[in-house]
């Protein structure tokens, strides 16, 4: 469905954005990990077709995305990072607005998709005056406006409540069979319940492309948990790989990844898939910083 | 490869559609139009108080259609040229900034049906407000006439010299939009100068007779209606727009104008005349891709102007010298001391301010003190203006506010403090002259202080009213611009006394309007804030 051939971004600063990405992706969900700063957001703008890349190949269905755009842009729903809003527009203008431009006419489907992300009491409300949670599912509603086979969220969920992000979990899992749904973001728990494959991305190149069970069992054996004191956290944390650290009576309960036992004392854990991101982050991939236990 | 080349008019519709929609819901579009149904009034005035909308060699011309039409009709041309470019000159941005344009980026709409909807918006809105204008014109014709209504002769200064004013403004709005260099507050300025220049030039040309290919140009149409002027009334010495008239001199009565086919043909070719700047405006376009947005916007710092920018920087640490020197008048969390902060930045921000501050003193010392005032204030205030005009709202467009809100009297005194910042840094303009005009005529000197402080409290309540820089910079070089063309016949007009301190009542009566600028943005923030 979905083909990167060594893609690259080089901005006109000289920095890259993006270096060398390959990945072959069929339906199914994507998640996209990594620090803020990786690419994530290049790579999704790429495969948008908003920005082209310097060197290398992005096809759709088998259709090269620099010679034949309209093609992926016809069945792509986006979904930005920054999802802005008219604010002198109902929330049923801005959707009618935007699915015009995507070709999509009838207000049937625009009624539909207010009614599937719960804006349908206050459509004729101006957005200007919506939540963020609400911008957010009036975002999800245009990116599915065209009852798309690509949909590409970038970081949805940041600066939603909890109930919100759970409410916005579910929307993009019942997207539907057939589809590949590419979702960024920088926390681990947005994307473990609904992704079927995820990506890593670090300064720009991709180091795991898998799904969440190999990575899983790529972190076995190498999760630690033991309890310290104060004193050891102190002197360790800027060696240790901490996943988490919790203060409990008897000291500090840490989670660690690492490839050997860290600490004395330190017993094997079941990795969580934020363990298995860690672990990916830190020991795979080129230029992969090496920690050394004291 | 199969490429289809087709537009879709509904896609073109849909952005247009939308546009206009935002546009007339903004509370701006309802004060402009407001003002327009009251600048009507104005210009119409009735003949008994001495003032007439068409004045030929100082005989008032018959209020009739032919006549109000005419007059209206060139009025509207000139203020949709002036104003209409800084209603406009946000439409491509504005997208940038929500972030809906990535949206529309994704989406099969091409730049060509993007850019022509934007385009056909522009020009919606523009007819729009000439359409109000003109209803409230004719509303004039129906309470001032002295002849009976024919509307005809009303639309047709209408139907011929608005048209290509309405196309270049459209077009000019986007090109400006989209060529970098053009894009910031150099190209609000360049605008209005470029507009100022070219409505003259052609207009005098033509009166003068000049090449054939005039009318073709004539955009504003001011051209067309000194002709008309002259087939009708045998001069081209007209006033448009409630001048003063010689009741002894009788009236005119002016028959209307004469369309003929090679008129109609030029107004229409200058109504086309604009979109040959199409391609630049598609060539330019970035579509929303970040890398040509970023590259743009970098543009806009880059090459031989970045270089100026950068030898520049240097220079305004000579400003921040005083500034820091000034550190023991008061205490770290004072509003003198958050004032002073606020103009060194501004001077930081603005390298170029530094050289023309240190220009306009060198050329204060060495022209006669009794032309400083005519031959360097003008200037001085032109560029003050630009200047200080994003003093005020800058700090709100940045998302800073509610930081700068926390510390101690800033969200309670915000109107007090830019405004200090904003005579901070205008002190360090006018000093100089007002010094040595004390020395040689201390009233010239009052009178510059005075209009210092309506200029630095006008820029300051309209920065804070409208959270934009253009209001002031459009509404203070349109009124540069009367009193540079009234040269001083209007004492009341010269609020800096470029002309000398002719009128006693200047000073107080812009001092008196510089209060009651402050005071409407005082209670409006402190409104708001209570509302927030």
């Amino acid at each position: 469905m979905l083909t990167i051939e060594s893609v690259s971004k080089r901005f006109r600063a000289g920095n890259w954005g993006i270096r060398d990405v390959s990945l072959n992706q069929e339906a199914g969900v994507l998640g996209l990990l990594g620090p803020n700063g990786a690419g994530k957001t290049t790579l999704m703008q790429m495969i948008a077709s908003i920005t082209r890349p310097t060197s290398g190949r992005i096809t759709f269905q088998g259709k090269d995305l620099a010679k034949e755009p309209d093609a992926l842009r016809r069945r792509l729903g986006y979904l930005p990072q920054d999802f802005g809003v008219y604010d002198n527009l109902s929330a049923r203008e801005l959707l009618r607005y935007l699915a015009a431009l995507k070709g999509v006419h009838g207000a049937q489907r625009i009624e539909a998709m207010l009614e599937a992300v719960n804006l349908h009491q206050v459509a004729d409300r101006l957005v200007g005056g919506f939540s963020g949670g609400m911008r957010q599912r009036l975002g999800i509603a245009q990116a599915l406006i065209n009852d798309p086979d690509l949909v590409i969220v970038d970081e949805p969920t940041a600066g939603l409540d909890p109930e919100e992000r759970v409410r916005f979990r579910n929307v993009l899992s019942e997207i539907g069979f057939g589809k590949l749904v590419i979702l960024s973001t920088h926390i681990v728990s947005d994307i473990e319940s609904i992704a079927t494959h995820i990506a890593i991305l670090r300064q720009g190149q991709l180091i795991a492309l898998d799904t969440p069970e190999a990575l899983l069992d790529k972190a076995c054996g190498k999760v630690w948990q033991v309890v310290v004191t104060s004193d050891v956290l102190a002197a360790q944390r800027d060696t240790l790989n901490i996943s988490s650290a919790v203060r409990k009576a008897d000291g500090i309960h840490l989670r660690v990844v690492h490839p050997e036992t860290p600490l004395a004392g330190a017993v094997a854990a079941e990795p969580t898939l934020e363990d298995a991101y860690l672990h990916a982050m830190s020991f795979e991939g080129p230029g992969a910083p090496v920690r050394q236990t004291s | 490869m199969s490429m289809s080349l087709s537009i879709s008019p509904a896609r073109i519709t849909a952005v247009t559609t939308a546009d206009v929609s935002m546009r007339l819901r903004r509370p701006s579009t309802m004060v402009l139009f407001l003002l327009l149904g009251a600048s009507a009034y104005a210009w119409i005035p009735h003949p008994s108080s001495g003032r007439a909308l068409i004045v030929a060699e100082g005989q008032r011309t018959v209020y009739n259609a032919a006549a109000i039409g005419l007059g209206t009709a060139s009025l509207a041309s000139l203020f949709v040229g002036l104003f209409g470019f800084y209603f406009l000159s946000n439409a491509v941005r504005y997208d940038v900034r929500t972030g809906c344009g990535y949206v529309i980026a994704a989406t099969p709409v091409r730049s060509i049906e993007y850019v022509l909807g934007k385009l056909v918006a522009n020009m919606v809105f523009l007819s729009l407000f000439i359409v109000g204008f003109a209803i409230t014109s004719l509303a004039m014709l129906l309470v001032r006439g002295e002849a009976p209504v024919d509307l005809v002769a009303f639309a047709v200064p209408y139907l011929l010299m608005v048209p290509p004013t309405v196309t270049m403004v459209a077009m000019l709005a986007l090109v400006f939009e989209t060529v970098p260099l053009l894009a910031g507050r150099l190209g609000d300025v360049l605008y209005f100068f470029l507009w100022m220049l070219t409505i003259g030039v052609v207009a005098i040309a033509m009166d003068q007779g000049g090449p054939a290919f005039l009318p073709y140009v004539d955009i504003s149409g001011l051209g067309l209606m000194i002709q008309a002027m002259q087939d009708s009334l045998g001069t081209n010495n007209v006033s448009v727009g409630a001048s003063h008239f010689d009741p002894a001199l009788g009236t005119a009565d002016f028959e209307g104008i004469t369309m003929t086919g090679e008129r109609v043909i030029a107004r229409v070719v200058a109504s086309a005349l604009p979109l040959l700047l199409l391609p630049i405006v598609l060539l330019r376009f970035h579509r929303f891709d970040p890398a040509r947005i970023k590259g743009s916007q970098a543009r806009q710092g880059t090459g031989r102007w970045r270089t100026i920018l950068r030898w520049l920087r240097p220079l305004s640490r000579i400003l921040g010298k005083p500034l820091d020197a000034l550190r023991a008048g008061g205490t770290g969390t004072s509003l003198w001391q958050a004032s002073r902060h606020d103009a060194h930045l501004t001077i930081s921000m603005l390298p170029a301010i530094t050289p023309a501050m240190i220009g306009f003193a060198i050329a204060t010392l060495l022209i006669p003190v009794d032309r400083l005032q005519a031959g360097v204030l003008p200037w001085l205030f032109a560029v003050l203006a630009i200047s200080i005009a994003g003093i005020a709202c800058r700090d709100q467009r940045a998302g800073t506010q509610p930081l700068l809100f926390a510390a101690p009297r800033l969200a309670h005194e915000y109107v007090i403090w830019k405004l200090s910042t904003t005579l901070i840094v205008s002190v360090f303009f006018v000093a100089v002259p007002a010094i040595r005009l004390a020395v040689w005529n201390a009233p010239a000197a009052l009178t510059l202080v005075a209009g210092t402080l309506f200029v630095a409290a006008a820029a300051t309540s309209l920065g804070v009213l409208t959270h934009n820089p253009k209001t002031f910079v459009v509404l203070f070089l349109s009124f540069w611009y009367l009193v540079l063309n009234d040269g001083g016949r209007t004492p009341m007009l010269d609020f800096a006394g470029f002309y000398g301190p002719s009128s006693s009542a200047a000073p107080a009566v812009y001092g008196t309007l510089a209060i009651g600028f402050l005071a409407v943005a005082h209670v409006v923030h402190r409104a708001r804030r209570n509302a927030a």
